[in-house]
């Protein structure tokens, strides 16, 4: 699959966190604020190349699932990642109110946009499993 | 000794013994930061039991709790220095460890994952929680 298709693709199988809205999930106020924060520290997501952020917290019927069973959940980072490091602190700073309010840890998976679109099979079913917290090119809200 | 105690004092020993290895000439940093987690959880043990609580097996359910313990008033941590041991160690402790494997197929070796900056910003925090817990525990 090429880049252009695999983005729409990714589009088509998470959920936008607005969708939140339509079920009865603890923490849906907090994936909501968190995305807006990192709408609002855009810039420096930009010059790192982050294309999209997921965050792993639905079931296999696209439903919120319980986080605390876990106490963690996976924060999928997509993008062309130059320097990786620094992505994920920048992006772990973003998180630190998020945590403090949720007290759910996010665990972070930087995923290579190139290597994701030519290996989409491998990657369907959890990004199917996603609410999608910041779009690069097309505002959420 | 009491297993809060107990725990206080595996984090002492933990953490002089990282200090220990960044003394050498060459330190092996993933180790030095390995045992910095691991006295981190141990004081993150010792509040848990001074609450009264159980310590939870799993490592991202013994840091929640004690996120959630250490923004009690009696606690006197600082919070986002909490938060944010926490939030590194659950996604480098594994890296410190084993090779990690990129989304890309590309191999990490654990020495690759720190440097001595990054070192010394976690032997900083560490220390702290440690010097803030120790007249409480």
């Amino acid at each position: 699959m090429n880049l252009e298709n695999a983005i729409e693709y990714i589009r088509h199988l998470s959920l936008s966190v607005t969708g939140l809205e339509q079920y009865n999930f603890n923490y849906k106020s907090d994936f909501i604020r968190l995305s807006e924060n990192i709408q609002s520290g855009k810039a420096d997501l930009i010059t790192n190349s982050v294309r999209f952020i997921l965050a792993d917290i639905l079931d296999k019927d696209g439903i919120p699932r319980n986080l605390n069973y876990a106490g963690y959940f996976e924060l999928i980072v997509i993008g062309d990642f130059e320097n990786r490091v620094r992505l994920v602190e920048e992006v772990a700073d973003s998180l630190t109110n998020f945590y403090i309010d949720s007290e759910i840890l996010p665990r972070i998976r930087p995923i290579n946009e190139e290597y994701l679109s030519a290996n989409m099979e491998k990657y369907e079913k959890l990004i199917k499993k996603t609410t999608r917290l910041y779009d690069r090119e097309e505002n959420i809200f | 000794m009491i297993e809060r105690r107990t725990y206080f004092s595996i984090a002492e020993r933990y953490l002089n013994s990282a200090n220990g290895e960044l003394q050498n000439p060459n330190p092996h940093l993933e180790v030095v930061a390995f045992k910095f987690y691991h006295s981190y959880e141990c004081l993150a043990s010792s509040l848990t039991l001074f609450f009264n609580r159980v310590v939870p097996i799993s490592h991202p359910k013994k840091l929640n709790t004690f996120l959630a313990l250490a923004k009690k008033a009696q606690s006197p941590l600082n919070i986002h220095n909490v938060a944010y041991l926490n939030m590194l160690f659950e996604n480098q402790r594994n890296k410190y460890l084993y090779p990690e494997v990129e989304s890309t197929g590309n191999i990490k070796a654990p020495q690759d994952q720190i440097d001595a900056i990054k070192i010394n910003n976690i032997k900083t925090k560490v220390e702290g929680v440690l010097r803030k817990l120790r007249p409480l525990i």
